[in-house]
């Protein structure tokens, strides 16, 4: 009896094996940093708005108010993340959007050289290789856009 | 919510969703259907994904990450 059999069984890399990467997940790979960035905004706001239960009730968005400073501050989206920097001294939000910028300059490498940081990139779904490139790295920059775009905002709440 | 117990809290959320991710690893079994092993390779990226924004909020929170390494697998790879 196997039950939750996939434990015993070797680990070994994901099969569908593709013969060569998906064109699509190739024009993204060359694309330039502005081009990526430029996609990432467009391609995520093609997506039905995210919204969280709080924001729900208010029944905005994220995407809808464009604001992810006014957002945070209201306790919606990143508002814990809002809360946490708004007590920290100027320094620390200057050494977090450095850490944030080196975040996304990762995340754009990823997408550019993804055999660098998966070593398996080549043999994974093609799926997967098309989610990786066209949707989850692009929303973790976007994500980490707004965290900058965040502690910006405070930082201009103190007029620095 | 104390640091230490926030800590306690993420390690023991890191290591659960390490454990889903752990689970939906793997090629398709001989015992598995298709749509079955189609679901859990989502699954899989699905986790990996949850890892991975565990991972990158540590980060940006500015909080320490050393006692939790390695958070995040290479996906479809088995974390160490």
């Amino acid at each position: 009896m196997l039950g939750h059999g996939c434990q015993r069984l070797p680990l070994m890399p994901l099969r569908l094996i593709p013969d060569k990467l998906d064109d699509s997940v190739v024009r993204y790979m060359s694309m330039s940093t502005s081009e990526l960035l430029v996609s990432t905004t467009v391609e995520n706001s093609r997506k039905p708005p995210y919204t969280n239960p709080r924001e729900r009730c208010k029944g905005l968005s994220v995407v809808e108010r464009g604001e992810p400073y006014e957002t945070a501050k209201a306790g919606g989206r990143h508002g814990a993340f809002y809360q946490a920097y708004r007590q920290r001294r100027a320094e620390e939000i200057q050494r977090g959007i450095r850490s944030l910028a080196r975040q996304i300059e990762a995340h754009l490498a990823k997408i550019r050289e993804p055999e660098r940081y998966i070593a398996a990139f080549a043999q994974l779904d093609s799926r997967q290789q098309r989610a990786l490139i066209q949707s989850k790295w692009p929303a973790d920059i976007q994500r980490l856009q707004e965290q900058q775009a965040i502690l910006q905002g405070i930082l201009q709440e103190r007029n620095l | 919510m104390s640091q230490v117990e926030l800590l306690a809290f993420l390690k023991d959320l890191t290591i659960l969703m390490q454990e889903k991710y752990q689970t939906t690893l793997g090629p398709c079994r001989e015992d598995e259907k298709e749509a079955d092993y189609q679901f859990r390779l989502g699954q899989n990226f699905a986790y990996y994904d949850v890892l991975d924004v565990i991972h990158s909020q540590l980060l940006a929170f500015g909080l320490p990450t050393r006692e939790l390494e390695p958070v995040v697998p290479e996906l479809g790879q088995s974390i160490p």
